[in-house]
């Protein structure tokens, strides 16, 4: 065999290896996005609106569509099957929808747009559906008519829903309110926005929010004010308060009271300040000697305003060759916010030879770990650790990085100066 | 020209200090470089990049063009990714430093309603939002986090809906 016979015989055997390998995992998946269009009704007006549907498994398909629900009837589109081939990775779909004049009553009014996936032997001329009401919240049944009158199979199908929804303006003014937080850590400004959606017909001129935040205890700590903002019919307004505080960290309440054109609406929001954490304070051994039961006594703090509960260590010790020589844990214990307690281990020596080792310490609490590592000496009658409680801080390498240029260039800076300094004298000496 | 002792030590420390400001500075210009203007994405944590800005930056997000109540992120480096998800919706965003400020970047997130059977028996909300799932032969339906996975029957229908 000649090799360039030899190299395309190798090559179609790696291709083929390779269609192989992706043909056996493939999957089935079906999918639209966006998952939800939103629409402002205006009487009678008609809308072109799109949706993707995705095959993200370059699979053979038929994607069969249709509406359900409340304004399901206002929805038309041309063609409820849409094929779909391996190299079909995503189709467009459009859709119409007719406004009628009056929709009833104010508020959300929703349709569904179902994308249900059948094989591709499936031709929509001899489908037959039978489809359950949505409203029974069961899913739809197709049974289909093979090459026989009599033949009908059942298939298992997946089907995703893009959903429709149209905002119908109430009389007046009405808004719908929302909250959400950017929160930060103790010494950092907490901002509030409160998100305004006016539902009504008319326009807001003046609309404010006044910021309750409570504490753990539900008692108000601080009241923070926003500006006013307008807000028209049917847009989207926002409110921007901030908290200025070097608080304690932990889980705290926003109470929100938006004021707007002689109405009154409410939101409110849980948020944290800074991060849920207990830290290691100290860890000492008394009345040690090698071969006996050390016992670890270990100081912990939770530094969070709530309790915490199931908080232990666990320790693993390794020697010099990273050889564990220990494993062992305290018990647990539940803490009161910012409490101090003490936890104890037990580590069993015999047999444990002087010198150094490294032990992992791994304090656990809620669904969190804090680890750090510390250098160990055990003596004949004293095991000392090299520890320091750290708040964890983090070092930006890539800061430093960028400085080293500039410091080099600085002292090449003070090496010419010195050395015409240097140069100077002598020529003068 | 002869240049002196004294006028050449100025002009070297002149060169040594322009080239300092010249590449190692701060550069006036920030660029912004993903999420590219125009951009749509179902990533509700996209990773925001952009050239150079220095320490002491931040990063201006907001759903409205006229940044009249943004979100403010103090970064380093090149490059952020938020620890919240993003609503849906259309934001801008831009980096600033002190009195050096980008262009506004707009970009759009959107929600993505995706079932996977990866393997008979199992299927998976494989797209970016929590789902309403429904299953045949059972009244109601119950929430689907993303990437969670529900195991069913072979036999079984499937139908999901954003939440």
């Amino acid at each position: 065999m000649s090799w360039q016979s030899r190299s395309r015989l190798i090559t179609a055997v790696l291709v083929a290896s390779l269609m192989i390998l992706c043909s056996a995992g493939q999957v089935d998946a079906l999918g639209v996005t966006p998952g939800r269009s939103t629409i402002d009704f205006e009487p009678g007006k008609t809308i072109k609106k799109t949706f993707t549907i995705t095959n993200n498994e370059h699979k053979r398909f038929n994607a069969y569509i249709y509406v359900e629900d409340s304004i399901g009837k206002y929805i038309t589109f041309d063609t409820p099957v849409i094929a779909f081939d391996e190299d079909d990775s995503s189709k467009q779909f459009t859709y119409t929808i007719n406004l009628p004049e009056r929709l009833v009553p104010p508020g959300d009014h929703w349709g569904k747009i179902i994308i249900m996936e059948l094989p591709p032997d499936v031709d929509s001329g001899i489908l037959e559906t039978s489809i359950t009401s949505m409203s029974d919240k069961t899913v739809g049944l197709i049974e289909y008519a093979g090459d026989s009158a009599e033949a009908t199979q059942i298939v298992a199908t997946v089907a995703v829903i893009h959903q429709v929804r149209i905002k119908v303006p109430y009389p007046g003014k009405y808004m719908q309110l929302d909250m959400s937080v950017q929160e930060a850590v103790p010494g950092e400004p907490v901002r509030f926005f409160v998100k305004m959606f006016n539902l009504g017909k008319e326009d807001i001129a003046d609309a404010r929010a006044s910021i309750d935040i409570l504490g753990p205890t539900n008692e108000v700590i601080a009241t923070i004010e926003s500006g006013p903002v307008s807000v028209k019919s049917m847009q989207k307004g926002e409110l921007l308060a901030v908290w200025n505080t070097d608080t304690n960290p932990g889980l705290y309440h926003a109470s929100a009271t938006v004021r707007y054109d002689g109405e009154v609406g409410k939101t409110s929001k849980n948020f944290y300040v800074g991060n849920m954490l207990v830290d290691m304070i100290d860890i000492t051994v008394k009345d040690f000697s090698l071969g006996d039961v050390a016992k670890f006594d270990m100081l912990v703090e939770s530094k969070w305003n709530q309790p915490i509960d199931n908080v232990y260590a666990h320790m693993v010790i390794n020697d010099q060759n990273d050889n564990k020589v220990a494993d062992f844990k305290t018990a647990s214990l539940d803490m009161e916010p910012f409490e101090k307690a003490h936890v104890y281990a037990y580590w069993d020596t015999e047999g444990v030879l002087e010198g150094d080792y490294i032990a992992n310490l791994a304090l656990h609490y809620g669904d969190r770990v804090n680890e750090r590592e510390i250098r160990t000496k055990v003596g004949i009658n004293s095991i000392r650790m090299d520890f320091s409680p750290t708040a964890g801080a983090v070092i930006s390498e890539e800061g430093t990085l960028e400085q080293y240029p500039v410091i080099m260039l600085i002292a090449l800076l003070i090496a010419i100066n010195l050395g015409w300094f240097v140069y100077f004298r002598k020529r003068r000496s | 020209m002869r240049i002196s002792n004294v006028n050449g030590l100025i002009l070297a420390n002149i060169i040594v200090i322009g080239v300092a400001f010249a590449f190692f500075l701060p550069g006036q210009d920030i660029r912004l470089i993903h999420p590219y203007t125009g951009a749509v994405t179902d990533d509700r944590k996209p990773l925001f990049e952009w050239s150079s800005s220095g320490d002491g930056s931040e990063l201006v997000i907001d759903d409205d063009e006229d940044f009249s109540t943004p979100y403010v992120f103090s970064v380093t480096g090149r490059s952020a990714v938020l620890s919240e998800e993003l609503e849906y919706g259309t934001y801008w965003w831009k980096v600033r430093n002190g009195n050096v400020e980008s262009e506004a970047g707009k970009f759009t997130v959107v929600s993505t309603v995706s079932l996977s059977r990866p393997e008979k028996g199992i299927v998976i909300n494989s797209g970016n939002s929590e789902l309403l799932f429904y299953r045949s032969g059972v009244t109601g339906a119950f929430v689907l986090g993303v990437n969670q996975t529900i195991e069913v029957g072979e036999e079984e229908n499937v139908m999901a809906e954003q939440k």
